[in-house]
């Protein structure tokens, strides 16, 4: 069920209403919320919701298993076979074609050429071939699969409680807002609002729920829409269609925003959606294009897995503590783990390898430099200014990498942003103008919009109703007809 | 990877939040005035649908929308946008470049 149709808007009407509804039975609008939530997952195909709920279930008993037991080397083995075998489910769907045609294939290939056995293997590709062909990649999975790692790691680590039941625990896993692609709310922040539901006391930010809302919609239906209609998407199908550099260029400029005005959107939406059921989660996008160093984009950029990545990664792996060229090593692979989340293909190793190599980089520089490792709070505007630029670019550089469906792609645009001799075609002053506004966006971002929040919320409720929807119709006026997927939906 | 989550803690401390009854009548107001606004354009989302119970439902349903933003009149006010900037917009981007 996607965000932006009639079908969600009917099914979160009833849900709303519903949830609201059963605040004096707390078990009857638990089990709701979850049949809710499976609904809206079942939409795509109930064997994903049973998968889900199985996830759920099975996370849970370890969880209770791992709180109970003393024995602390049984408490890390019976640990450590949750993660792996949360890891092996995401792996199966993810990343058996990958690694088998990528890894397995071109090794098995000679060896099995030299040991003349080509024909077994022949034979088993022939069996083993179909089956991989088969899998069908869950939507979400990946986000789900954090959420109960964080979950299972954080009650190793007694960080957090335990859930109070199985239904607590599927009802944070399963929420239907973040479920599909985030952001990856942890245990610690979830769970408690699953254990206790907001009662009728509580107070809804209808001013920040209805700008976030309102706001994502036209990040996704406006913005995004057309500038993967009109820009990225021809742009990277065929780069060597276009033959001036400037148009490569403005693609890639273009892809820059649409991703972040297509995913941030989607966690906008998710947040919004939470606010007006009761429950709050933490931000997942802080103007991200504002970032002054890469560090700092990625302070503001999908928070929710740099900080998952940090906190069960990067800092286990040692972190920062153990030299400079460990601390190296730890950025690198977790950047390139970090990449492989995303999918299975070398582009995504290389995009992830890209952005730890650099963040290295900047560490010897800044250190070289006699500058903190942490860039300032209050830099020099000129500096700023021009490390945003310089950072934008080399993020959209990164997204060449990411965009790409293969190496060959890759390069093929790069050499593209070589030719200069044409004039280019696609920078009119209605793409300008799309680019510009998807930019400013950023400024929804964060707490920026408090004083709009609050004046929204100060006018009369009719006026705030009449206000949004007419908001929405002017969104769905502008927007292209149709509606394409959410990006991250694919990871 | 020093990410630090600044945890906007502001992002949900707006000073006057709505009680539970007005925020569920805000979404009421929302709908309402939504479906008077989009009634046309819902009715024929759906009819561009897959034939099968969903098309037939969500037909079913944006009727008496449908009915009611045409009475009111109040579906011309999507369809000016979407004649003026919207398809403003929306034609093909390349065109204007060449």
């Amino acid at each position: 069920m996607l965000f932006p149709t009639t079908v969600f808007a009917v099914f979160f009407l009833i849900v709303c209403y519903t949830h609201w509804a059963l605040t004096e039975r707390p078990k009857t609008r638990k089990v709701f919320l979850l049949a809710a939530s499976l609904f809206f997952y079942g939409y795509w195909s109930w064997t994903f919701a049973l998968m889900l709920l199985a996830s759920a279930c099975i996370n849970h008993g370890m969880a209770v298993m791992i709180d109970a037991l003393q024995d602390h080397r049984l408490r890390r083995r019976v640990m450590i076979g949750t993660v792996g075998f949360n890891l092996g489910i995401l792996a199966l769907f993810k990343y058996t074609g990958f690694l088998y045609k990528q890894l397995f294939t071109p090794l098995a290939v000679p060896l099995c050429h030299w040991l003349g056995a080509t024909e077994h293997l022949v034979e088993m590709q022939e069996r083993v071939l179909p089956f991989i062909d088969q899998i069908v990649l869950p939507v979400g999975i990946s986000f789900y699969t954090f959420q109960a790692l964080s979950y299972v790691v954080d009650v190793y680590w007694r960080k957090v409680e335990i859930a109070r039941s199985t239904l607590d625990f599927a009802n944070y896993l399963a929420f239907f807002p973040q479920l599909v692609a985030g952001p990856i709310v942890r245990a610690s922040d979830l769970l408690p609002q699953m254990g206790v539901f907001p009662g009728r006391e509580t107070g809804i930010d209808t001013g920040r729920a209805a700008i976030l809302i309102l706001g994502g919609l036209f990040k996704k239906m406006v913005v995004a829409n057309w500038l993967a209609e009109n820009l990225a998407d021809p742009v990277f199908a065929q780069p060597d269609a276009f033959a001036s550099g400037a148009d490569i260029l403005i693609g890639i400029y273009a892809y820059a925003i649409q991703i972040y005005c297509d995913f941030s959107a989607y966690s906008d939406i998710a947040i919004g959606c939470a606010i007006l059921m009761g429950f709050h989660f933490p931000i997942n996008f802080n103007a991200p294009y504002f970032g002054v160093t890469l560090q700092d984009f990625w302070r503001r950029w999908h928070i929710s897995l740099s900080t998952w990545l940090r906190d069960y990664l990067y800092i286990p792996l040692g972190g920062s503590r153990a030299g400079a060229s460990r601390t190296w090593c730890n950025l690198l692979l977790t950047f390139v783990l970090g990449g492989l989340w995303h999918g299975a293909a070398w582009t995504f190793v290389l995009w992830g390898a890209f952005h730890g190599g650099y963040l290295a980089l900047e560490r010897v520089v800044r250190r070289a430099c006699g500058l903190s490792e942490k860039p300032a709070e209050h830099p020099h505007r000129v500096l700023a200014f021009l490390g945003r630029i310089w950072i934008f670019h080399v993020v959209c550089f990164s997204w060449i990498l990411f965009r790409s469906p293969d190496l060959t792609a890759c390069g093929e645009m790069v050499r593209g942003l070589g030719r200069w001799e044409v004039a280019p075609t696609l920078w009119t002053a209605r793409a300008l103008l799309v680019l510009l506004v998807g930019f400013s966006l950023q400024g929804l971002d964060g707490d920026r919009m408090q004083g709009v929040w609050r004046r929204f919320n100060a006018l009369p409720v009719i006026a705030q109703g009449a206000l949004a929807a007419v908001a929405l119709t002017i969104i769905l006026a502008l927007g292209p007809v149709g509606v394409a997927p959410f990006i991250y939906f694919q990871f | 990877m020093d990410v630090q989550i600044e945890e906007k803690e502001g992002a949900g401390a707006s000073p006057r939040h709505s009680s539970v009854p007005r925020a569920l009548f805000f979404v009421g107001v929302f709908y309402g005035v939504m479906l008077i606004l989009n009634g046309v354009s819902m009715r024929e989302s759906a009819a561009l649908l897959e034939y099968g119970w969903q098309r037939d439902a969500l037909c079913r349903l944006n009727r008496p929308c449908e009915a009611v933003s045409r009475s009111t009149r109040a579906f011309l006010f999507r369809e000016e946008l979407r004649k003026t900037v919207g398809r403003w917009l929306n034609t093909a981007h390349a065109k204007e470049g060449e």
